[in-house]
């Protein structure tokens, strides 16, 4: 590949003339020997290529017998080969580019920090012991356990949240408020059985060690006749 | 009323999948002008344009509605094993419907589907939680007037601890 390259580099720079063998085979062995001089060989007087070979390597198709001289600039691989580097910037200019590399890392590093909060609040709702949906899971699973909530509702019992949006239903409803420096949790959520609907109301209180433990827990079924099941009552 | 409401769950997966097909289709639509209108040569623009929205902004839609349905219908079976709607469902059926639609590609690119599937579900569900929880921790009331409910048949007056 890199033969190649230099060999189409030799045909755009080259000028085509006539056919001159010993030259050709000169400037194919300078070249793969060491590219470094490639300029100075095509520096040189009545360095030239023969047309057929030239026809071989280069992407440019050209008609037999045309005289015309290719010119350097005409090769986009020339362009790319022989760009010059980029000059030194100006002030302003680095102050243009420091400026945008800075917004950059700003947007970026917001990014970061957004996700970062979204997945400490997902994290901290699943695995704290004292967040809605653990609190919700547990008195969901003593609720499915309890005989006379079974026998009232009918199995299977589904537990479920508010409806948030269409056919949703996650959202807790939950209250916390302070009395006296204490803390109390109060929550909501629905269940349904095979036979009844209910709504199940528990609140939690904070005790010393600041861990929330439970005041009180009952099911309410909807519909008629109305009937309540206490599951626990410590107040 | 939450009683006089059908169960959504079979019905659900229907509404997703038209709604993420609307949704599909509109910002398909919107992303696909804008592209026939810069790929365009000038002088038929507009037909450029259109030509690109018929193409491509129903396929997005199709696209989205085969995501949503079966991210629905997953997170519906899911509910329905667990007897239980939590956010777990969503995620775990979103890493699920990853894993199904790129299971052609083979283990690896079903796992690498997956992993995506159940972040993005866990940033959805990670923006509600957070919106739900900044509103509760506004409306964190110090020494409410919370009337002790009265299906619990004892005293209904609160003794608050002195």
């Amino acid at each position: 590949m890199a033969v190649f390259i230099k060999h189409f580099r030799l045909n755009s720079l080259l000028t085509s003339g006539s056919s001159c063998s010993g030259n050709w085979i000169y400037a194919r062995i300078l070249v793969e020997r060491s590219p470094g001089s490639l300029k100075s060989l095509l520096a040189a007087p009545g360095a030239v290529l023969s047309p057929h070979i030239r026809r071989d390597y280069s992407t440019e198709v050209k008609k037999s017998g045309d005289k015309e001289q290719q010119t350097s600039s005409g090769s986009v691989l020339m362009e790319v080969l022989s760009k010059e580097e980029p000059k030194e910037l100006t002030v302003g200019a680095k102050v243009v580019r420091a400026g945008k590399d800075f917004t950059y890392l700003i947007a970026i590093f917001a990014g970061f920090g957004l996700m970062g909060f979204l997945f400490y609040s997902v994290g901290s709702e699943f695995f704290s012991s004292a967040s809605p949906s653990s609190i919700f899971s547990k008195a969901l699973k003593r609720v499915k356990a309890d005989e006379s909530v079974k026998a009232a509702l009918g199995e299977p019992i589904t537990g479920h949240g508010e409806e948030s949006g269409r056919g949703r239903r996650k959202q807790l409803n939950y209250l916390e408020y302070e009395v006296d420096g204490v803390t109390y949790m109060r929550m909501k959520f629905h269940v349904s059985g095979s036979k009844r609907k209910g709504e199940t109301v528990l609140e939690l209180k904070k005790n010393e060690a600041g861990k929330y433990a439970l005041r009180f827990m009952f099911v309410e079924l909807a519909g008629y006749p109305p009937q309540t099941i206490i599951l626990e009552d410590n107040r | 009323m939450e009683d006089f409401q059908r169960e959504p769950c079979p019905w659900r997966i229907l509404e997703d999948c038209g709604g993420a097909f609307a949704m599909g289709c509109i910002g398909g639509g919107i992303f696909s002008f804008w592209k026939g209108y810069k790929t365009s040569p000038p002088g038929s623009k507009l037909k450029g344009s259109i030509s690109a929205v018929k193409a491509r902004a129903p396929v997005l839609g199709g696209n989205f509605a085969v995501w949503c349905g079966l991210f629905s219908s997953l997170d519906c079976t899911l509910i329905a094993l667990r007897n239980k709607e939590d956010p777990w469902n969503s995620i775990t059926s979103g890493a699920m419907t990853g894993a199904i639609l790129a299971a052609r590609g083979g283990l690896k690119a079903s796992l690498g589907a997956a992993f995506a599937g159940g972040l993005i579900l866990a940033l959805i569900e990670g923006v509600g939680i957070a919106m739900n929880r900044a509103a509760a921790d506004q409306f964190k009331p110090v020494m409410p007037q919370v009337p002790e409910p009265s299906q619990l048949s004892h005293s209904n007056t609160r003794n608050y601890p002195s």
